[in-house]
């Protein structure tokens, strides 16, 4: 007789034998494979959000003294451990990150310390952080408030002064930004209008200047001088009122006590983060927020909004989307109920899937040189000769990206058409014929009616994938900046020839090419927040809806 | 996906009931009109794009163009070996030449081919000019005299505009200077020279009584004395060469011997001396004053430049570096392009053929009716000029938009300038005109498997496994939330995936990168240890997870396993690599480590390619029918088992199909590697450094490429190889999971 624990023991090793005889501990091994696919996603998803929704929040700013006197005043970013080698030997010191911000003033956004040198951590009341126009973030002191040279509030009402007049001097601003955008936008493009209406002429006339009708001439200068008295009242009407705007300014001390004025409207947001409520914190979230998606970028798109990306990039799906869904369609009602079934339709089926396995790069090569420079070239010869050297439709543009990125997505609604087709009951398709009806109508009234969801699930996922695809556009028509919009209010109205700004590129663009990628990186980590929040959603949706389908079709009465 | 769809319904046309209107057949009729053209014509249109991929390749590949625009006698000029220094403007209006009898540069109006001035080149006035050089760049004649000396002059063009916008080109002459070089006076019998960067002429003279002499010539100063060379040259020097920096100086001789000078290093005797095979009868430098344009008296055509001995060589021997077609008789002048490595060569038979350094290449062949005395090729490289014995010229108009691109120098080794062996490089753009483009697309098409195989090498396993995991252990609950979860994996913009694995992974593996490895080892021996643990739990314990819900108690222990390899990265560093893993790698490998390396695109891909690949193999899994794992439990075998040797046999089409596609996806990726490698186009497979792949080298260059031109069309050819690339990938896959589902419906 043995003992309870010794039979438990045998058991034990017995089931340890046995698992690694029967390799059930390989079970384990791929299901670890597994855990780290979802770990990976998981992962990478959390480290997006947090990274890209902390971006707005109003960070305590602290204040350290430095072994040598100095202090330092900045955010708390990141810390590093001290590193040792293999005999205890102390390689790297353990290091302190700030971002200081007055990128002006140091040249750099962030300082890192020796831990060992700091102390004194505080985060002090009074402590102002500004978001400015230009050269990012500002850290110190408020001392007062100045117009036209003369102080109007020391002390305490400084701060109040600050808030109070700050919206005034922002709004002068504004209406200066105006006036330089849109009237004297307009007056550019009246003059360049009667220019080129002047060369069209010249060239009917032989080539020669002489020979264009001397009244005509005559007409087309008077027009050009008027049109520049006006550009100039413009202009010295903007100057006016953007000097008038600088003239109040704040003053204020950096922690090394050196002075700075900083105009107010150049003062996006001033706040006092460490004394602000959890409230005012939620507040000043928000309020970035809001500006981020509908405001425009500043200081080379590492700052302020990215409305233009969004715009783009829901234009130039919506008109891929217009594209891409007729020709899917169609092809795919083709090669289901009108092309004869055999070899040949076989492989145009391993093509096409074929064909969704071709490198995006590849499509983009094609829109290239077919769309952007043989048939835009080609339209621009025929119908703006007068433009060229400058090209209209010969070089990318929004038209072209978009039929390019059609092209790239036409295999996926095709597959799904397909799909969706093949799954409408036999019987309703029968039920129909039976009744008279034409092989079309049958098409239009049934098929078409019981596909569209399936249709819409191809259309949503090559939405998806067009949204984040950028390879293609970024030799097809995307641009960095985009002064204006493919959609605005002068004729005719929709600019298929204009170039484009887009999420995927944005984020290409400031995380790779900006001068300051440090201080750039959290504002990508919230554009691809966005980015992929769009997409998931299209994807969830999409995923939804088949399944919704499928469940209607497996449950169905035929 | 489409052929497991059930066979469409095709209703005979006879079907439709006679009293129905015609209104309706009529719109029946269009909309099958309609739909078949459209169906064919999207179908069409995308068979096109890879028939217009190709179109734009093919005129890299095209020889030159050439028209003939005259050929005659050119009205009051001498006999044809008067003629010297021949050269024609920019814009190919005139012609000039030096009368060496007459001492006048005569224009001539090439659309006319009537005079158009002629000149007096004062120096001339009281002697002869015995021989000329003009500069391949800016119309220079350099014009070595009877009386032993040197005259620099040029051609001037002066352009103005007519008011309907046609141009006018009046040319003139202008004499910069005159210095004199033979002591004595005894007559130049050859010369040579080049313009360095400050303008300034350096200079090589040979006289009739064989000493040879260098100078330097600046213009608006006092001509420095020329100094003599010396050292035994033997027999008669039919050539001379100096560079640029008046330092390297080729003196050929009829004794088939070619003497290498370094100037600032020895001036009394030569560096080397070549026995050649023949005697050198046409000798220049090809742009850049790297590569000599050697033709010989027995009709052959050699490139010869320096190549280093030893690593640590400052002086370098030349030696035979390309070797072209040969002329039928003597070369009698080899003329280098003034923008490209090409050159023209003319022989005694009045063959003149048009040759491209880099490729090897011949672009155009044509013949005179004699020896060929003088060529000139204009300045953009668009018209030919080939003056015969017996004084007829032939204009040539030529077309050639690709010269540097042959087979070779797309996929083989070439040997380029500045290097010492033959090498595969891709370098398409330099800062200067004499920069000679390399279009290799070996190192790119090496870029791109190596980030592939990187990728998969992390992808398939982790892929494969989940796969099978979630196909035949998981419990359907948890399949639920799981396809959708890896779904949304793969609908990850890879943009994003780009970002990430550039400015947040791979700074972050830089300092946990001896940690990261060891999970590799260290997060399957937890996960053993785990399933050991689990299997001697009691029985009352199992019973409390439900059955294929173990991914639960996984998760946990990966992480564990995560933590445990990160948390013993700093102890193993300091032990087994000195603390310093990257020194380490440099002293044990001789390889930097770059912050962008192979590790970082490996995960970065891998989790691109991840989801496609688990999709398709959990499909091949599921796929195989339950039968067979019913008839496996029956026999008593485990669920790894059954599994491993039931499932996966069965379903290894299907997963091979998977890693075709994967690696498809992997060839073709874009902005991750973009964004995650340094982009430098290397040879190297290690896994220390980054890579270029086609793709990227696209996306970075054909922004910059000019329409149409030679790097624009050789990224079509990068497009067009990727594309065979992931064709064949995806149609080995297609076919392989079509004979599989043929298999299933047999089963």
């Amino acid at each position: 007789m043995s003992t309870p624990s010794l039979t438990q023991s045998r058991r034990a090793s017995r089931r340890i034998t046995q698992l690694f005889r029967r390799g059930d501990y390989l079970l384990w091994l791929s299901g670890g494979a597994l855990s780290l696919a979802v770990l990976l996603i998981t992962g990478l998803l959390l480290l997006i959000v947090m990274n890209g929704a902390a971006f707005f929040w109003p960070h305590e700013v602290t204040l350290a003294d430095r072994a040598d006197g100095a202090k330092v005043l900045g955010v708390l970013t990141s810390a590093q451990l001290e590193r040792k080698d293999a005999g205890g030997q102390i390689i790297k010191s353990a290091q302190t990150q700030f971002r200081v911000g007055n990128r002006e003033i140091y040249g750099f956004d962030f300082l890192w310390l020796p831990t060992v040198q700091l102390s004194n951590f505080r985060t002090p009341a009074e402590v102002v952080a500004l978001e400015r126009e230009e050269y990012g973030d500002f850290f110190g002191y408020l001392q007062h408030v100045e117009h036209a040279g003369k102080p109007i509030a020391t002390g305490p009402e400084a701060w109040t002064a600050l808030l109070e007049r700050r919206d005034g001097a922002r709004e002068l601003a504004a209406e200066a930004k105006a006036i330089q955008r849109h009237q004297i936008g307009e007056v550019n493009a009246k003059i360049q209008k009667a220019k080129l209406r002047l060369k069209v002429a010249v060239k009917e006339a032989g080539g020669k200047l002489d020979l264009v009708d001397s009244a005509f001439r005559a007409e087309i200068d008077a027009y050009v001088a008027a049109e520049n008295v006006v550009y100039e009242k413009l202009r010295a009407e903007s100057e006016a009122l953007v000097a008038r705007a600088a003239e109040t300014q704040a003053v204020f001390t950096t922690v090394e006590g050196a002075e700075k004025k900083v105009p107010l409207s150049a003062i996006v947001r001033a706040y006092r983060p460490n004394e602000m409520s959890l409230g005012q914190k939620v507040g000043h979230y928000l309020s970035r927020a809001a500006e981020f998606v509908h405001g425009e970028p500043r200081e080379s798109n590492t700052e302020g909004g990215v409305w233009p990306a969004i715009f783009g990039t829901v234009m130039m799906t919506i008109i891929m989307s217009a594209v891409v869904t007729p020709f899917g369609v169609i092809a795919a009602f083709y090669l289901r109920e009108y092309a004869k079934q055999g070899p040949a339709v076989r492989m145009v089926r391993i093509a096409i899937n074929n064909l969704a396995g071709v490198p995006s790069i590849v499509f983009g090569v094609f829109g290239l040189g077919f769309f952007v420079y043989f048939v835009g070239g080609g339209i621009d010869r025929i119908f703006f000769p007068e433009m060229l050297p400058t090209p209209t439709f010969g070089t990318g543009g929004i038209l072209w990206a978009s039929l390019t990125l059609a092209l790239l997505t036409v295999p996926v609604v095709i597959v799904a058409t397909e799909e969706s087709i093949a799954s409408v009951p036999r019987g309703a398709r029968e039920g129909s014929l039976a009744l008279g009806a034409s092989k079309f109508q049958t098409i239009v009234n049934i098929v078409l009616p019981a596909s569209v969801p399936g249709i819409l699930t191809g259309v949503i996922l090559a939405m998806a994938r067009g949204a984040g695809e950028v390879a293609p556009l970024m030799i097809t028509g995307v641009v960095k900046l985009a002064p204006e919009l493919p959609l605005d209010g002068s004729f005719p109205f929709l600019h298929l020839d204009r170039k484009f700004m887009h999420l995927g590129f944005h984020i290409y663009d400031v995380g790779f090419q900006s001068p300051n990628i440090e201080a750039a990186k959290p504002m990508v980590f919230t554009t691809t927040l966005l980015l992929i929040a769009i997409i998931v959603l299209l994807n969830l949706f999409a995923i939804r809806l088949r399944d919704r389908i499928r469940r209607k079709y497996q449950t169905g009465a035929f | 996906m489409s052929a497991t769809l059930p066979p469409p319904v095709r209703p005979p046309g006879s079907f439709m009931a006679r009293s129905v209107s015609r209104r309706v057949k009529l719109v029946d009729k269009i909309a099958t009109l309609g739909i078949r053209a459209g169906g064919l014509g999207i179908i069409v249109i995308v068979a096109l794009i890879f028939v217009f991929i190709g179109l734009e390749t093919l005129p890299l590949f095209r020889a030159a163009r050439q028209t003939q625009v005259f050929e005659q006698a050119l009205p009051g000029a001498p006999a044809a070996a008067r003629m010297l220094g021949l050269g024609v403007d920019e814009y190919e209006s005139a012609l000039y030449y030096l009368d060496a009898t007459s001492g006048l540069v005569r224009f001539v109006d090439i659309a006319s081919r009537k005079p158009d001035g002629e000149f007096p080149l004062a120096a001339l006035a009281d002697t002869k000019a015995t021989t000329a050089y003009r500069l391949p760049v800016h119309d220079k004649l350099v014009v070595g005299t009877a009386d032993g000396r040197v005259v620099f002059a040029e051609a001037k063009f002066r352009v103005t505009y007519n008011d309907d916008g046609s141009r006018v080109v009046r040319p003139s002459l202008n004499q910069i200077g005159i210095a004199s070089v033979v002591p004595g006076g005894g007559p130049v019998a050859q010369t040579h020279a080049r313009q360095n960067s400050n303008g300034d002429y350096l200079y090589a003279v040979a006289a009739t009584d064989g000493r040879v002499f260098t100078g330097k010539f600046v213009e608006g100063e006092p001509a420095e004395e020329a100094k003599e060379v010396r050292g035994e040259i033997a027999g008669k020097i039919t050539r001379l060469l100096i560079d640029y920096e008046g330092n390297r100086l080729f003196v050929a001789t009829d004794g088939r011997k070619l003497y290498h000078y370094y100037l600032d290093e020895n001036r009394d005797a030569p560096f080397r001396v070549y026995d050649l095979p023949a005697t050198i009868t046409a000798l220049d430098f090809a742009i850049g004053d790297v590569a000599l344009l050697m033709g010989f008296d027995n009709g052959a055509v050699e490139s010869w430049f320096g190549v280093r001995e030893k690593i640590t060589d400052t002086l370098k021997p030349i030696r035979k570096i390309h070797v072209f077609e040969s002329m039928p008789a003597a070369v009698t002048c080899i003329q280098p392009s003034a923008r490209d490595k090409g050159f023209a060569v003319g022989a005694a038979d009045g063959t003149v053929k048009l040759n491209f350094s880099t490729s090897e290449r011949t672009l155009l062949t044509h013949r005179l009716a004699s020896g060929i005395q003088q060529l000139a090729y204009s300045p953009k490289l668009t018209a030919l000029m080939a003056l015969a014995g017996d004084g007829a010229l032939r204009f040539t108009a030529v077309d050639n938009p690709h010269p540097e691109i042959s087979f070779k120098s797309l996929f083989g080794k070439l040997h380029y300038e500045g290097y010492d062996q033959p090498d595969y490089i891709w370098q398409s753009t330099g800062g200067t005109d004499d920069f000679e483009a390399k279009f290799s697309l070996v190192p790119l098409t090496v870029g791109t498997l190596k980030a592939a195989f990187y990728g998969l090498l992390f992808a398939i396993p982790v892929a494969i496994f989940a796969a099978l995991y979630t196909s035949q252990f998981m419990s359907p609950a948890l399949r639920v939330w799981l396809k959708p979860a890896v779904e949304i994996m793969a609908a990850l913009p890879s943009v994003v995936i780009g970002f990430l694995a550039g400015l947040w992974l791979a700074p972050l593996l830089e300092d946990v990168m001896v940690g990261t490895m060891l999970c590799v080892v260290i997060m399957p021996a937890v996960l053993v240890a785990g399933a050991v643990g689990w299997a001697v739990m009691p029985r009352s314990v199992h019973r409390r997870v439900a059955p294929g819900r173990e991914l639960l108690l996984i998760i946990p222990l990966a992480l564990l396993g995560f933590w445990l390899a990160q948390s013993l990265g700093p102890p193993v560093e300091a032990a087994f690599f000195n603390g310093n893993y990257k020194q380490w790698v440099f002293d044990v490998f001789g390889e930097q480590f770059e912050q962008r390396n192979s590790v970082v695109i490996g995960i970065a891909m891998g989790f691109a390619v991840i989801p496609i690949i688990f999709t398709i193999s959990e499909d091949a899994f599921s796929n195989v029918p339950t039968t067979f794992r019913s008839a496996s439990y029956a026999l008593g075998a485990s669920k790894w088992q059954t599994a491993w040797r039931v499932i996966v046999p069965t379903a290894s089409p299907g997963v091979f199909s998977a890693v075709m596609i994967g690696f498809g996806r992997a060839v073709g990726e874009t902005m991750i590697v973009l964004m995650a490698t340094g982009n430098t186009p290397i040879m190297s497979f290690s896994p220390f450094n980054g890579m270029r792949t086609l793709s990227a080298n696209i996306a970075v260059e054909i922004p910059e490429a000019p329409a149409d031109g030679t790097l624009y069309r050789v990224l079509f050819v990068a497009a067009l190889l990727l594309f065979a690339l992931t064709f064949v990938c995806n149609t080995i896959a297609e076919l392989v999971r079509q004979r599989l589902r043929e298999k299933y419906q047999a089963v």
